[in-house]
Formats: structure tokens, sequence, C-alpha cells
């Protein structure tokens, strides 16, 4: 046996003892020495490794490699119809690729959001100067009270957030009139985002000029740029 | 006598698709105990191994017999693992696992707590070790691959896979023995 094939036994959980290896170990400095090295190692893959493993809130799924195979031999025999159905494989394919469409949708969304967020940073950072009445155009451009479909909700919230919570704009502001800049746009991404709010439902931004108590809340009023008047 | 795996394969890709029942029952065990190893929550490893059957299932033409099926299983899974572990931190640590079970009154409930921690134990040095030598310990302690399906695994040389092994046991004796140092002085204080 040459030191190549000493390695692969003592790194071998099954041939570790293997009598040749030993024989190998007796006349052979290097392997001993590797062996001595690879000792706390080995013996900790050996207790806790293979035979052996636990779940997250410490519950035995195995013991040993023979319960692990009784163990296996009754989950799978539990299941076997269900391995062996090919109807099985394509069930769980067609879920994972629900559960993929799914994922795709809300990475879209998400993208989309911090593209229309840095789109209304660049258009306001372009040029300090821009007047409020312009910002406050862009902003009720995408804004849903008009746009009443439902459904440009993540542009639309990109363009309040852009806007309101410009803060070189803020300050020129009243302490009170920032107040309920910040308000509204809580409300922007209550609404928005589909978050809870008692009383209020996204379906409801449709009745819009119905009732627009309900949608902008007590301290509101509509779009705080557009009622200064500037 | 029963069929070998590229036999088994080479069924399931006439035709045969109930024979890769067969091939799940082979490999579960060992591609769970790596998955729970890596990913540390019984739910994520059933997860990414029912994954990587559904994967191999899928892909069963494009499966090489030139290579081992075993080494292609392996190297889906690991795969599939990484992607969990980017996808979502993993979920326990040594010092969060509890032991949600009935007081433990036998030895054999003793002995069970112990093996728990001892396992948690050496998941958690594994996973300060680099990711490639704690993954070729995995697959030659917990797979029992041999070097030519881990260097398959892993798309390494034969060479670099003994390689991996070799540093990364060297690498787990020193964290080994470096916990037991820093037990022993806390015991100390």
């Amino acid at each position: 046996m040459n030191c190549d094939r000493a390695f692969d036994l003592i790194t071998s959980p099954s041939e570790q003892h293997d009598s040749e290896l030993q024989h190998h170990l007796q006349g052979c400095p290097r392997c001993r020495d590797l062996v001595e090295m690879f000792a706390p190692a080995l013996h900790l893959l050996e207790e806790a490794g293979p035979g052996v493993a636990f779940g997250p809130d410490g519950e035995m799924l195995y013991w040993s490699s023979d319960s692990l195979e009784g163990n296996t031999d009754a989950q799978t025999r539990r299941g076997a119809s269900r391995y062996d159905s090919p109807e099985y494989w394509q069930a769980v394919e067609a879920q994972q690729r629900r559960r993929g469409y799914q994922e795709g949708l809300k990475v879209a969304a998400i993208l989309s959001l911090i593209a229309m967020f840095s789109v209304g940073l660049a258009i306001i950072g372009r040029d300090n100067s821009t007047p409020l009445a312009q910002v406050a155009a862009i902003t009720t451009e995408n804004c849903l009270r008009r746009d009443t479909d439902g459904k440009a909700t993540a542009p639309a919230l990109a363009a309040c957030i852009a806007c309101h919570l410009d803060e070189s704009e803020n300050s020129k502001l009243t302490d009170d009139a920032n107040i309920r800049v910040r308000a509204l746009v809580q409300r922007c991404v209550t609404c928005h985002l589909e978050l809870k709010r008692p009383g209020t439902e996204i379906a409801d931004l449709g009745n819009a000029t119905a009732n627009d108590d309900d949608i902008w809340g007590h301290s509101g009023g509509p779009c705080l740029r557009l009622a200064s008047g500037s | 006598m029963p069929l070998d795996d590229h036999e088994i394969m080479r069924l399931v890709v006439a035709g045969r698709a109930e024979l890769f029942g067969e091939l799940v029952r082979r490999h579960r065990p060992a591609l769970l105990r790596a998955a729970l190893s890596k990913l540390r929550a019984t739910a994520d490893a059933e997860d990414a191994v029912q994954e990587t059957f559904l994967a191999a299932f899928r892909a069963q033409q494009t499966f090489n017999p030139v290579y081992s099926l075993r080494g292609w299983l392996w190297t889906i899974l690991l795969n599939v693992c990484r992607r969990h572990v980017r996808r979502a931190p993993q979920a326990t640590s040594l010092g969060e696992i509890s032991f949600n079970r009935e007081p433990f009154t036998t030895t054999n409930g003793l002995s069970e707590l112990l093996a728990a921690e001892r396992s948690a134990a050496l998941s958690e040095l594994l996973d300060r070790m680099p990711e490639v030598q704690a993954d070729a310990l995995r697959l030659r302690f917990f797979g029992e691959l041999r070097f030519d399906e881990i260097a398959q695994a892993m798309q390494c040389s034969l060479n670099a896979a003994k390689d991996r092994v070799r540093k990364g046991l060297e690498q787990l004796a020193f964290l080994a023995h470096q916990n037991s140092s820093l037990c022993q002085e806390g015991d100390r204080t």
C-alpha cells in the first residue's frame, strides 16, 4: 500500500480501521503524523457526522446508519407510490414553476419601483431650480387619484416619494405643512403598498371623487404642493 | 440482482419513469444529511433534496453515463444548497438551538441531547471553514463519495479534491482544538 492509498483509507468513514492501513501506519511515520493531526477532526466527523442528523429544534431525524436505513425505508415505503409515480414529479415540477413565476413577478415589481424612483430622483436632481408646480405636475401625472384603475401603484408611489420627500423643497414649507406632507406620503405608502389601513382599500381609490376624506384622511386634503398654489 | 444506478437511469430515460423512485430511495439519506449540515433547517434540507431530484428527473436526457450518477446528483445538490443559502440566512446557530422535547429522563434521551449538541457544534465549525473545504468534507464523510466523484461534483481535478479534503481536515482539527481551548478557558473563569 502506498501513502496515497493510505490517505484514501484514512479519510474513508468505513475503512479507517482497515487492517492493511494499520499495517502501513506502523511502518510510515509520515502517515502516522497525518492521522494524529487529523484525529480531532476525524473524531468529530465520526461522532457527529454520518448517521446522526438533527433538525433545528434538536429533534432526532436519524440515529445510526442502521436506523437511517430503517428510517429511510419506512419513509420511502410510506411514500413509495409517491416517488414511483411520474405524476408526482410532474406535480412537483408544476408547483415549483408556479413558485418561480410568483417570485419573478415580485422581483419585477421591485425592480420597476426602484427604476421609477431613480427616474424621479434624476428628474428632480437635474435642475435644482425646478419650480414646485412643475414637480407637482410630474407627481400628479402618475398619481392614482387620477389613474384610478389601480394598476400603476408602484410608479405612482415612486413619484409621490420622489417629490414629497424632497428635503430641499420641504424646507421651504412651514413646520405644520411639513408634518402634513409627511403624513400625506405615509398615507400614499400605506395605500399603494396595500398595507392595512382601517377603512381604506386600494379599490376605494376609484371612488376618490365621491368621498375624498376616505382617501386623504382627516388632516390632509389633496396634494399639499398643489393646495399651496405654487 | 439489483440494477445499478446507470442501468436504472437508462431505463428511466427510455420511458420507465417509475424506476426513478429507486434512485430516490438509494441516494436521499446521504443527500439529506449533507443538505441538513449545510442548511441547518430540516424543511430547507428536504426542499433542497427534493429540488435536486426534480432537477435530475427533468434533465434526465442530459445525463452522461460516462460520469457517476452519484457525482451528478451531488453537483446539483451543492448548487441548490448554495442558492438556498443565498436566498435566506441560515436558520440556527449553536446558541439558538432549542430542544423542543419531553424532559430527558433516560440515558437514551441524554445521549440524544449530547449527540444533537455535537452535531450542531460540527455544523458550526464547518460553517466557519472555507466553503470548498467544508463541502469536500461533507461529500467525503456524509455522502461517502469516492474522490473521483467528489472531483466530479465539485468540478475540479482528482488532486484538487484530495487537497480540499486534506486541508478541510486540517482546518477542522484546528478549529476543534481552538474551540476546546476556549471551552476550557471558559470553565476556568
